[in-house]
């Protein structure tokens, strides 16, 4: 029963969705036609029993039925010293997380069945949220490292497709990359992490962190909690990596409850409750995500006072909850940390869910309280009209990295792409313009897409 | 049966398949003939090979060990050349597309299986010899130098590699007395001077850096996927990989040259890797940047030579294979693309999913399998690289890792200004023919297959180049 509880939980969580995936993906491939009904029905099946086994798992550790459990299925492959191990932990920090996931998961999938009838990217939207689901059940129940990155990958790979979900808008495309730019950035940090840690305590796993920690003293926690740190900051939306959350509100309004209302939004945050023994190992890195925190706290409850539309106004108290998560975490509160990360969930996702309609019945929405309060009273007027003004440009943060990073970096990489076709240019003696046709000609000659024509008329 | 006789074998379809693809038949029917037979052979092969108890045991011979990434590319290069060959476009130059494609399988083939360097210097200018012929409305024509640059870069690398097998030769001829040709004995050479063997280590690396299209040698690759058909574009670059191999016997031959600058070489090259990054991130041109893409992952050649660890060097000849494939099906989503819109280049959004729902997934996933995806043989063996890396290079790691995280998004957003926005130029459905997504089904199945399944691969090649860490024991 322990076994299969176990088993149960991990497979249907984590391979029953890539399995649906495959399934739906292959259909595509062959042509066949898929009605809505049966993707619903394939979902349905995968979230329902994910969400019955984290269920029936989690109430077997309530009532002492079974103890946390360490479920390791041997290594996926092994070369020498190193092994990657295949390990999923059952315990007091997985069990809670995942039971909202899969509660989550469910409910906004049965909400996108309606919120989306009959638009052209159902089935696209289903697929892109089966992927989703899988890498949620890697990062979450991931019992080590690796495994955790590989979610944490597909979670982060689905969120950008999302946020361009309506594809014929340029806006939600471009915002799109933003956010997948972001995160590609910050799971440097993640992969670092996880090759350090194979160097250093020869185990990625989380459940022996402890007592290896113990066991010797280690020249890299800080370095390698640092790297934590920084991946977890790119997918928690903390500052300096928080611009790309107000545009991901450009995709489909269950995408904004189940991604930044609830749980890829809080992965971070997950990362670092599971690390916690090697942040706890160095003096500077609690400081420094408390600080994080707090900062990014105030500038999300500043600028988010300063925007008119309901989603804006929902990621940036989205984006000042999970500071305060993360200045727990720094406090060393994981416990509380993982309450108010559950809460927390529950709370914003019900609330992007209910936007579209909560306008429709009120008509308007009143964004600040009539009348003067005691911040008002205590702030002078001339601070209050400098931060308004400021909390209208972001405090200038995306702008000061745009203009000091992004642009000099593609500045320099259209220098060298300049540089580079003047020199094969030189080499090649004479400048003939690029052609597609083995025959020379122009590319956008005519016959060069007689191939495709005469191929359809076959 | 041998693994001679086997490659003598597919060798031999494949030359088959080249004549047969010339001939006037009707659609180009009988070269796809050959393929399913050699791909069942080969697999055969490979089952014989698994079961063969020289390749579980440690190696003592150079040309034994060499049986297992042979069996591997031989398969790899096979399958995908099948694939291309399905792929390719019917019609009035399809004959001309599937000889290039074949032409080059068969060559790379010569080029890999063989130990003579005499020969292999012979399948190196053969499989140029497309680069001078076009096929016109009166019939395959002479042109001469097409690509001056891709040839001016070939020229070098020919002879450097002349330059050092010539100073083994002599040196060997010299020291040892033994008239040899032989690859294998030129990488288990012991007792040539220093000097020597520094020198033709230099040119070796020189010339595998310009065949290999390496920072700085790069231009000419460049320069031939800017402007060659990828009939013969695709299976030149998915040929590199056989390269490695040929890389993996030259190891040993510029140990003396790694004793003394093999951190600076790596340390140069995986600062290319973010070179040719940030190139692909900038890139408005469709096949440069698809060239410039496969440069990143082209980098992993001076890991091979730099690294020690038998982790790493694992890594990079299964991350060579997983390429392989990655970027072949990558290629072919971009001339399928060039065949139904006739872009070159796309510095706004142009919609085409809409018209191309399933090519556009397939270009988004052969892309991201190119920069090492999550469940494909990609990201096993970057993981493996990454730690194979670390064990006594690990500052040097982060460039290369930098350099696969530009990559993916430079795919990402190469995608969004091709696939998405607003169709205003491209409606009506182009999406893919039946033999199209064969094809490119085909090739995702074994990046998928076997990335949830590797051990199957690394096993077998780690037990390989764990004894090739040990100095060879030929004997003469």
């Amino acid at each position: 029963m322990h076994d299969f509880l176990s088993s149960g939980t991990v497979i249907t969580t984590t391979c029953l969705p890539l399995l649906i995936f495959s399934v739906l993906g292959g259909m595509v491939l062959c042509k066949r036609q898929i009605s809505e009904q049966f993707v619903i029905r394939m979902t349905s099946l995968c979230t329902m029993t994910g969400f019955f086994f984290a269920l029936t798992a989690s109430f077997a550790v309530l009532l002492g039925l079974q103890t946390s459990t360490v479920w390791d299925l041997g290594t996926w492959y092994d070369i020498g010293d190193y092994h990657f191990h295949l390990v999923f932990v059952l315990d007091w920090i997985s069990l809670p997380a995942l039971l909202t996931a899969t509660f989550l998961i469910g409910i906004v999938g049965h909400f996108s069945s309606r919120y989306l009838h009959r638009d052209n990217g159902f089935l696209r939207f289903f697929l892109i949220y089966l992927l989703f689901s899988a890498g949620m059940g890697f990062v979450i129940l991931g019992g080590n490292l690796d495994l955790v990155f590989l979610g944490w990958e597909l979670v982060g790979f689905s969120s950008a497709l999302l946020i361009g979900f309506y594809q014929a808008r340029v806006s939600p495309v471009r915002n799109g990359v933003q956010a997948f730019s972001y995160y590609r950035i910050c799971d440097l940090g993640l992969l670092l992490a996880a090759a350090i840690w194979h160097e250093e305590l020869q185990t990625t796993t989380f459940a022996t962190l402890d007592h290896v920690l113990s066991n010797g003293s280690y020249i890299a926690p800080t370095f390698l909690g640092a790297a934590l740190v920084f991946a977890a900051m790119g997918k928690s939306a903390q500052i300096p990596f928080s611009s790309w959350l107000p545009r991901a509100m450009e995709g489909p309004t269950p995408s904004s409850a189940i991604f930044y209302g609830a749980l890829s939004v809080h992965a971070g945050a997950y990362l670092l409750i599971r690390s916690e023994p090697i942040l706890q190992t160095s003096q500077t890195l609690p400081v420094a995500i408390v600080l994080i925190g707090i900062t990014t706290s105030l500038y999300a409850t500043i600028v988010g006072r300063t925007r008119h539309d309901v989603k804006s106004t929902l990621a940036y108290a989205a984006m000042a909850q999970v500071g305060l998560i993360f200045v727990e975490i720094g406090l060393g509160f994981e416990t509380l940390a993982l309450c108010h990360l559950i809460g927390h969930s529950l709370f914003r996702s019900w609330q992007f869910l209910r936007a579209p309609s909560f306008l429709h019945e009120y008509k308007e929405l009143k964004l600040s309280p009539s009348g003067t309060t005691w911040l008002n009273r205590a702030i002078p007027h001339s601070l209050q009209t400098w931060a308004y003004r400021q909390a209208l440009t972001d405090f200038h943060l995306e702008s000061a990295i745009s203009a000091f990073i992004i642009k000099p970096f593609f500045a320099v990489g259209r220098f060298l792409d300049r540089l580079e076709q003047r020199w094969t240019d030189r080499i090649d003696g004479s400048h003939r313009p690029y052609t597609n046709s083995p025959r020379g000609l122009p590319a956008d000659s005519p016959t060069t897409i007689t191939s495709y024509h005469k191929e359809q008329l076959r | 049966m041998t693994l001679p006789s086997m490659i003598v074998i597919a060798l031999g379809l494949a030359l088959a398949t080249t004549a047969l693809s010339t001939l006037p038949a009707k659609g180009g029917r009988y070269s796809l003939s050959w393929s399913p037979l050699a791909i069942v052979f080969i697999i055969l092969a490979l089952l014989t090979g698994f079961s063969h108890p020289q390749l579980h045991a440690e190696k003592e011979a150079l040309a034994a060990g060499m049986d297992f990434p042979l069996l591997l590319f031989l398969c790899f290069l096979t399958f995908v050349g099948f694939g291309l060959n399905l792929i390719a476009p019917r019609g009035q130059h399809g004959r001309w597309h599937r000889f290039q494609i074949s032409f080059l399988c068969a060559t790379t083939i010569l080029f890999v299986a063989t130990a003579d360097t005499r020969v292999m210097l012979g399948a190196w200018i053969l499989s140029l010899v497309p680069t001078f012929l076009d096929d016109t409305e009166g019939g395959v024509k002479w042109r001469g130098i097409q690509y001056p640059a891709f040839f001016a870069y070939q020229i070098l690398s020919l002879s450097m590699f002349i330059v050092a097998i010539a100073i083994l030769h002599t040196e060997i001829e010299t020291t040892q007395g033994l008239l040899t040709y032989n690859i294998h004995h030129f990488a288990a050479q012991l007792m040539i001077p220093e000097t020597s063997s520094f020198i033709a280590g230099g040119a070796l690396v020189v010339a595998v850096f310009a065949r290999q299209g390496l920072f700085p040698f790069h231009a000419g690759v460049v320069s031939l996927a800017s402007r060659a058909p990828m009939s013969y574009t695709i299976p030149y670059l998915v040929s590199q990989s056989g390269f490695l191999l040929f890389a993996m016997l030259g190891k040993h031959v510029v140990k003396d040259l790694l004793e003394h600058g093999g951190g600076a070489i790596y340390a140069f090259s995986a600062a290319s890797a973010i070179y040719f990054a940030l190139l692909t991130l900038v890139q408005t041109n469709i096949r440069r940047f698809w060239v410039y893409l496969t440069r990143i992952g082209s980098t992993l050649v001076p890991v091979f030579y730099a690294a020690a660890h038998h982790t790493a060097t694992t890594g990079v000849l299964l991350s060579s294979l997983a390429l392989l494939v990655s970027v072949a099906g990558f290629g072919a989503t971009i001339w399928m693309v060039e065949r139904r819109t006739g872009l070159t280049t796309c510095a706004q959004e142009q919609g085409l999913a809409q018209s191309m729902p399933i090519l556009s997934g397939m270009f988004l996933i052969f892309g991201i399998c190119c920069v090492n995806a999550p469940l494909t043989l990609g990201f096993v063996t970057e993981d493996l690289l990454l730690h194979g890396v670390m064990e006594n290079m690990p500052m040097q790691a982060i460039p290369m890792l930098i350099g696969f995280a530009i990559g993916g998004i430079a795919v990402y957003r190469f995608y969004t200004k091709l696939f998405l926005g607003k169709a205003e130029f491209f409606t009506g459905k182009r999406d893919l023919f039946h033999r199209e997504r064969i094809g490119l089904a085909m090739m995702l199945a074994v990046l998928i297959c076997l990335g949830l399944v590797p051990r199957a691969l690394i096993q077998p090649t780690a037990a390989l180049t764990n004894a090739k860490a040990a100095p060879p024991l030929v004997e003469f």
